[in-house]
């Protein structure tokens, strides 16, 4: 006999209730998206708190002459990057807009990625030694918290570098959060997840040289939560199959650099005029 | 000989202020060679001036504090007739914008990049 979790038994508790996308904007430079719960301004991104959470209650049976030990459980989480669109404008027309997208390729090449808080081992999201056992009971908690950070302003290198003013941003990412087992021969299960969304989407304005949030769409919502085992997702399949490699944060870091810094084309346009999106008041 | 910057040259009135003492540009002007001025104040000087006067490109009262400051930081003065900087844009203040534009056009694009990341 092995180490078996009774799925039948196992507890899945998620907690979300003080979720709420906002933003907040430091007029010295940049925005920040997040989920209100755990946010801290100052630091960000070091030292945040997590918005939502989980903890995995689940029973198992021990063999006799197995050793739990050697086993790993705790979550698995991949990350899609639906959207993701920064854009700015000049004050006037002539000074033109820049549009910067990082959720495609070349600067991201998948938009499903791995995702993982510090540095834990493959395949898991946090460290499985925040796992416990407590015989008969193993008990494994999750917490997360999605944000981002853009700056305000962009030079627009063709009308003469005149900063364009950070006027929308769109950032569309799905999350399937999975308890997971992993025996020591590395062979892994999926249990049970949850599937759940945040959007960021912001609209600015400009007073006085001074953003000003004019709108905002974002949203949170739990799509699905207890759904035993793998998610079904036809893209996520590969992932699922081997769920290794670079992690989303650095990842995704990556492509917003590569988009904001690198060349001009598929991640960044640079236009002499607006874009037409640009409301007519935007600057005032 | 004409502007240099990509912003101002082939702009008529721009390229008369720069060698006509009676081009100069000032309170009541209006028009897109303002408009640049309007662009160049924010690029060397990071001040924008009133939306109203943006929009239509006028050269009002904003602009005309924004002209003053940019000559006194640079102590353009025509010490023939003056004592300290006016609010007028004349040849050696277009000439003045037209090269520090141009400087600022040659360098690579700096971007601080540290804001941006995401968890």
């Amino acid at each position: 006999m092995a180490v078996t979790i009774q799925d039948a038994q196992l507890k899945l508790m998620i907690t979300d209730g003080d979720v709420k996308p906002d933003v907040y904007i430091n007029p010295a430079g940049h925005i920040v998206c997040h989920l209100t719960k755990g946010f801290v301004a100052s630091t960000f991104p070091k030292d945040q708190g997590d918005a939502l959470t989980a903890v995995a209650h689940a029973p198992v049976s021990v063999g006799h002459g197995d050793n739990i030990d050697a086993w790993s459980f705790g979550f698995v989480q991949i990350a899609r990057a639906n959207f993701y669109g920064a854009f700015y404008a000049g004050r006037i027309s002539r000074e033109g807009s820049v549009g910067v997208l990082a959720h495609n390729p070349p600067a991201l090449a998948s938009p499903i990625l791995l995702d993982g808080s510090g540095d834990p081992p493959d395949p898991f999201f946090q460290d499985p030694s925040r796992t416990s056992y407590l015989p008969p009971m193993l008990h494994t908690s999750w917490g997360d918290h999605p944000a981002v950070r853009i700056p305000l302003t962009m030079p627009n290198p063709t009308t003469s570098g005149v900063k364009n003013h950070l006027f929308q941003f769109i950032f569309d990412r799905e999350f399937w959060t999975i308890y997971t087992s992993k025996d020591p021969a590395g062979a892994i299960r999926y249990i049970v997840h949850f599937h759940w969304k945040v959007r960021y989407d912001v609209e600015l304005l400009w007073r006085n040289q001074m953003p000003i949030l004019r709108r905002s769409k974002s949203d949170f919502s739990m799509v699905s939560k207890n759904v035993k085992g793998a998610p079904t997702d036809s893209d996520l399949q590969a992932m699922l199959a081997s769920p290794k490699g670079a992690r989303a944060n650095q990842t995704f870091d990556s492509a917003q650099t590569q988009a904001f810094r690198g060349a001009r084309g598929p991640n960044r346009s640079e236009n002499p005029q607006w874009f037409t999106t640009v409301p007519r008041d935007f600057w005032g | 000989m004409p502007l240099k910057s990509k912003l101002f040259q082939n702009d008529n009135a721009l390229e008369a202020c720069s060698v006509k003492d009676t081009a100069q540009i000032a309170l009541g002007a209006s028009g897109e060679h303002v408009s640049k001025i309007h662009t160049a104040l924010l690029i060397l000087d990071d001040v924008s001036v009133d939306a109203n006067e943006l929009s239509a490109m006028y050269f009002g009262p904003s602009t005309v504090v924004a002209v003053q400051n940019y000559k006194r930081r640079r102590r353009i003065v025509n010490f023939s007739n003056q004592l300290q900087s006016d609010n007028i844009v004349c040849k050696m203040t277009i000439a003045a914008m037209d090269r520090e534009v141009a400087a600022a056009e040659s360098l690579p694009i700096h971007l601080d990049l540290d804001g941006v990341t995401s968890t």
